[in-house]
């Protein structure tokens, strides 16, 4: 006869550099929820059909290594884990209506993004738009309540996140840069705040005879 | 279908304090027995920066290692302290008139003492044999506040000086009751003639001969010179300044603690509160089962159908999903990440599972 396992995981926090300021700020945390996340598992690792049965289907997920906390918040918790009923079939799709954004430098107008998430997602805490290289244009988000202060994850990707800028918003205005001298290929990254998925599409701001 | 879930209030216990103790000296060790170091720019120098405070006629720091070395700690500060300003050079007491052993003498004078209170008053004897002696000079050895915390750990501290006499150890006298610890904190005990055994009982002579006095809170050893000198060697008597020179008498304390310190390791812990609270994450099965990592479904690049995009990546997921927990963000009101915990190693989670995680937060 054995025991009963009936420990309960406990695991120490860190704060991060934003409970630090609030901290400071306010001299409490005010910790009303918690999130899930899974940013180092790849799910592509799972093996139903392992040679040795089902118990080695994920034995290479709960084998994967992880990271110790960051106290950079935006750098930690992208990839949300997520209550969905029971049977769904898929996760939820962000989309902006649009594959690309394809303009001229001389464009007078701005380009309007929509994002939509199916199931319906996001409608609190809204989307953030990373457009990879700043120089193509300025993207201006819209109609988020502007006490909404929600963290947000963001990418630093393979080139330096300095060349970026970042909006929140419901929508988003694009507005491609009138003084280039030459045609900017880049991309504008949507992601949903609350669901973690994301949208990437291509944008283009052509210089006619660069 | 959510991504963050609200704490019950039962889910947070508030008001925890935890008291955590370690050895003092660099890496958390409880021992030190290796050689002290000082910096030459706290010797005696003259010029412009005579009078600066960290030129050494104050006090001197004592390092770990050469300081020079990018690893080496201050340890602590030695000082010597008299009312009268001995010590000082026969130039300062006549001209500059900063008088270093008076000031110091003065600001540990109402740190500790009661005002009026003139003189350090040490203990000799105990019981009906108790006597007080009044001194009006001491020497100071004083924990750098990154090493003592909140207080030195009573019954943990122990050092040992050498003179033409031989070798003395001393102990805090809380070191001989049988629980040591913050239970039986006083704010002063006496020093006394001993040594720390290898558990928490510690072989200690009860009588102190008037050696000095320890103040946890303050990481703050203050001794008696005239008895240091009768009892350990006239090497520990404090000098007085000569024409233009500064006695500097902090060094004969670093002397006789340099002699000694490779044979008898110095010894002492800190201890501080941190106060924490404990919140309860409490996953339910029906709860966190899908994840929105790209690998757990198929993504824009890996279909052919467009309507596939975001569908589950396996079968078998869709009648019984299983994701894995790595990371708990704890968020507050407005949905900022507060706070962080990892996991040592992922925890499924199932429609079939729950988990309950205990999150320590301390700050």
């Amino acid at each position: 006869m054995g025991y009963l396992d009936n420990s309960t995981i406990t695991v120490n926090a860190v704060l991060t550099k934003k409970g630090r300021e609030i901290l400071a700020q306010r001299g409490s945390l005010n910790i009303n929820s918690f999130a899930l996340s899974d940013d180092e598992i790849d799910y592509r690792l799972y093996d139903p059909n392992h040679p040795q049965g089902s118990q080695y289907y994920d034995i290479a997920l709960k084998n994967t290594p992880i990271f110790e906390p960051f106290s950079d918040e935006s750098q930690v918790l992208k990839y949300k884990l997520v209550t969905l009923p029971a049977g769904s079939t898929a996760i939820p799709v962000i989309s902006v209506g649009q594959e690309t954004i394809n303009v001229k430098s001389t464009f007078r107008g701005e380009t309007i993004l929509v994002p939509a998430t199916n199931p319906t997602f996001n409608t609190k805490l809204g989307y953030t738009a990373i457009l990879a290289n700043k120089n193509a244009g300025t993207v201006i988000g819209e109609g988020l309540d502007s006490s909404v202060s929600a963290t947000i994850p963001s990418f630093l990707g393979d080139v330096s996140s300095e060349t970026a800028q970042v909006a929140t918003g419901l929508r988003f205005r694009f507005i491609p840069n009138n003084s280039l001298s030459s045609t900017v290929n880049t991309t504008l990254t949507i992601i949903g705040n609350e669901s973690g998925g994301s949208k990437t599409i291509d944008v283009t701001v052509n210089v006619i005879g660069s | 279908m959510s991504t963050f879930r609200t704490f019950e209030s039962t889910d947070i216990v508030a008001g925890r304090i935890q008291k955590v103790s370690v050895g003092l000296f660099p890496g958390g060790a409880s021992q030190f027995s290796s050689s002290f170091f000082t910096s030459s720019t706290q010797a005696q120098i003259t010029g412009s920066s005579e009078f600066e405070p960290k030129s050494g006629l104050y006090y001197t720091d004592v390092y770990s290692e050469a300081p020079t070395s990018d690893t080496s700690e201050v340890l602590f500060s030695l000082t010597y302290g008299h009312d009268a300003a001995s010590g000082s050079s026969d130039r300062d007491l006549s001209t500059s008139k900063i008088k270093p052993t008076q000031a110091v003498f003065t600001q540990y004078q109402n740190l500790i003492l009661s005002p009026g209170d003139e003189n350090f008053t040490f203990q000799s004897g105990s019981g009906a044999n108790a006597e007080t002696i009044d001194k009006i000079d001491f020497y100071a050895m004083n924990f750098a506040s990154v090493r003592f915390k909140e207080r030195l750990v009573n019954g943990r501290f122990q050092f040992s000086i050498s003179g033409s006499n031989g070798i003395f150890t001393y102990v805090d006298e809380s070191a001989g009751f049988s629980v040591t610890g913050s239970t039986s904190a006083k704010a002063q005990y006496n020093i006394v003639s001993g040594s720390l055994g290898t558990s928490t009982s510690a072989a200690v002579t009860f009588d102190p001969e008037g050696i000095g006095l320890i103040y946890p809170r303050l990481g703050l050893v203050i001794l008696n010179p005239e008895k240091l000198a009768e009892i350990v060697g006239s090497e520990l008597t404090p000098a007085t300044g000569s024409t233009n020179g500064y006695a500097l008498n902090q060094y004969k304390l670093y002397n006789a603690l340099q002699g000694a310190i490779t044979t008898n390791p110095m010894k002492a812990g800190n201890e501080e509160s941190i106060p924490s609270r404990h919140y309860f994450v409490r996953v339910k099965n029906q709860e966190f089962n899908y994840s929105n990592n790209p690998t757990f479904s198929l993504q824009e690049n890996e279909i052919s159908n467009p309507n596939d995009e975001g569908k589950i990546r396996f079968t078998s997921f869709q009648n019984d999903p299983r994701a894995y927990i790595t990371t708990v963000g704890l968020y507050d009101d407005n949905n900022e990440l507060i706070a962080v915990a990892k996991m040592s190693q992922p925890v499924q989670k199932t429609f079939d599972t729950e988990a309950l995680i205990k999150i320590r937060l301390s700050w």
